[in-house]
C-alpha cells in the first residue's frame, strides 16, 4: 500500500467516525474500499471536501435513524401524534393572536403587536404582521396533508417549516422588520421535525382521533389565551422581554414542555418507565403554570382551601409522583423475583 | 421514489453488483448526470435493505478487504416495475401535450 493511499484511507476512516460503531463494524471496511476505488478511478490521492461532507452527513443521519429505530414504531407514531397536535395548535393560536386577528391589525386594534422601537411601517407582510405567518401556514397545510394521507406533501411542508422557522428572526434582524424572537421559532422547528419521526395517523380511525384532539386542543388553547388577554391595555405579542402572561414565548415554551414530558414517557424503556412517568406527574404543576399563568392559583383560592395547601399544591404532586414511581418500580421487581423463583 | 433509489434498483435489475459497480452503473444509466457519492449509495442501500427491496447476495475479498454483492428481491423488482410504469405514463402524457403544443404553434 502506497503512502498516499494509506493517508487517504486514514482520512476516510476518520470521517467514518460519524457513523455508529455497529454500522462501522459491519460495513465500514466495505465503504472505505469503495471510496478508495472511486479515488483510484479519478487518480486522486486526497479526499474531496464534497466527499467528506457527504460521509459525515450520512453518518450523522445513520446515527439519528439508529436512535429512532431503537424506539418502536408505535411509540414514534405517538411522538409524531403529540408533535402534530401541538404544532397545529400553536400555528392556529399564533396566526390569530400574533398575525391576523383584528386585534393586531393597524387601525382596528384594541391590542397591538407594536412595541418600543417598532412602528406599523415595519409590518410589511401584507395581511400578516410578520413573515412567520408563512411558517404557521406551512404547519397548517402540513396538518391538512396528514389528514389527507399525503405523506410526501406532509414531509415537504413540515421540513420547510422546520428550516424556515429559525431563519425568520434572523432575517427580521437583517432587514429591520418585526419578527418573532428565536426561542418560539426554534420550538416550532423542533415540533415540526418531531412530527416526522413517525406516522401520526396510520389508520382512518387515528386520523379521526388526530382531527378531534387537534381541534379540541386548538379551540381550548385559543379560548384560554384570548380570555387571559381580555382587559390588557396593549399587547406586543412577539416582544422578547414582554412581561405579559400570554405571548409567543410563553405559549411555545408551554407546548415544548408538554412535548418534552410526553416524549420522555414515550421513549422510556420498561425499566425507566415508572421513574419517567413519576417525573411527568411531577411536571404537571409546571405545565399548568406555564399554560394558564396564575389561573390555577385563582381557582384554588376560590375553593377556599387552607392557605398552605393552596400555596404549595405542587408539592402534593411531587410526593404523589415519587410514591407512584417507587410503588411501580417495587411491584415490577417483586413480580420479577417471583417469576425467577417459579422457574 | 427518489432518483438515486430508482437508479440503484434499476442497476440491480439485471444481476447482483458490488458498491463500486453500482456507482459506475448508476452514472451510466443517467448518462453521467447522477454521480452517487459512496456515502449516499450506502444510505440508499441501507433503506432498501430495511424495506426488503434489496438483499446481500454474496461476499468476496479484494485487496484484503471484504466486498459485498447486492441483489434486488422479488418485492424490489415489483416496486421498480410500478415506478417505471408510473414514470413512463407521465412521460407519455408530457409528450402528448408537447405534440399538441407543437401542432397549435404550426396551425
Amino acid at each position: 500500500m502506497s503512502g498516499g493511499t494509506s493517508k487517504l484511507e486514514a482520512t476516510y476512516t476518520r470521517a467514518l467516525g460519524a457513523y455508529p460503531r455497529r454500522w462501522r463494524r459491519e460495513q465500514g471496511e466495505e465503504l472505505i474500499g469503495v471510496l478508495l476505488s472511486v479515488a483510484r478511478s479519478e487518480q486522486r490521492t486526497t479526499a474531496t471536501p464534497a466527499e467528506l461532507f457527504n460521509l459525515v452527513g450520512n453518518g450523522l443521519a445513520t446515527r439519528g435513524l439508529e436512535l429512532l429505530g431503537s424506539v418502536g414504531r408505535k411509540r414514534r407514531n405517538g411522538l409524531a401524534f403529540t408533535a402534530t397536535v401541538l404544532a397545529t395548535y400553536l400555528a392556529v393560536t399564533l396566526t390569530l393572536l400574533g398575525e391576523w386577528g383584528p386585534w393586531v391589525r393597524p387601525g382596528t386594534l384594541r391590542w397591538r403587536p407594536t412595541g418600543e422601537g417598532f412602528s406599523e411601517e415595519l409590518m410589511a407582510m401584507g395581511p400578516f404582521t410578520t413573515a412567520a405567518a408563512a411558517v404557521y401556514l406551512a404547519l397548517l397545510a402540513g396538518f391538512a396533508a396528514t389528514l389527507a394521507g399525503r405523506h410526501s406533501l406532509r414531509r415537504t411542508l413540515y421540513l420547510s417549516a422546520a428550516v424556515a422557522a429559525p431563519l425568520i428572526p434572523l432575517s427580521g434582524q437583517v432587514a429591520g422588520l418585526l419578527a418573532p424572537s428565536l426561542v418560539p421559532m426554534l420550538a416550532l422547528s423542533a415540533l415540526a421535525l418531531l412530527a416526522l419521526v413517525g406516522n401520526p395517523a396510520p389508520t382512518a380511525s387515528r386520523r379521526m382521533l388526530l382531527a378531534a384532539v387537534t381541534a379540541g386542543a386548538s379551540l381550548a388553547g385559543l379560548a384560554l389565551a384570548v380570555s387571559r388577554l381580555t382587559g390588557g391595555a396593549a399587547l406586543f405579542f412577539y416582544d422578547v422581554s414582554s412581561g405579559i402572561a400570554v405571548d409567543a414565548r410563553t405559549l411555545t415554551t408551554a407546548a415544548a414542555a408538554l412535548m418534552l414530558t410526553v416524549g420522555m414517557v414515550l421513549v422510556s424503556g420498561p425499566r425507566a418507565l415508572p421513574w419517567t412517568a413519576g417525573l411527568a406527574v411531577a411536571a404537571v404543576p409546571l405545565l399548568i403554570r406555564l399554560w394558564s399563568g396564575n389561573t390555577a392559583e385563582l381557582l384554588l383560592a376560590g375553593l377556599r382551601l387552607p392557605l398552605t395547601a393552596a400555596a404549595h399544591w405542587e408539592w402534593a404532586f411531587l410526593v404523589l409522583a415519587l410514591a407512584v414511581a417507587a410503588l411501580a418500580s417495587g411491584t415490577r421487581r417483586l413480580a420479577r423475583a417471583r417469576g425467577l423463583r417459579t422457574v | 421514489m427518489r432518483e438515486p433509489t430508482f437508479l440503484v434498483l434499476s442497476a440491480l435489475a439485471d444481476g447482483p453488483k458490488h458498491g463500486y459497480a453500482l456507482i459506475a452503473e448508476t452514472k451510466d444509466l443517467s448518462d453521467g448526470r447522477v454521480k452517487l457519492q459512496p456515502g449516499t449509495l450506502y444510505g440508499v442501500l441501507d433503506r432498501l435493505r430495511e424495506d426488503g427491496l434489496v438483499e446481500i447476495s454474496g461476499e468476496d475479498v479484494v485487496d484484503g478487504r471484504a466486498r459485498r454483492y447486492y441483489r434486488i428481491t422479488d418485492g424490489g423488482a415489483a416496486t421498480l416495475a410500478r415506478e417505471a410504469d408510473r414514470l413512463a405514463a407521465n412521460a407519455r402524457q408530457a409528450m402528448s401535450k408537447l405534440r399538441l403544443r407543437a401542432a397549435q404553434a404550426g396551425a
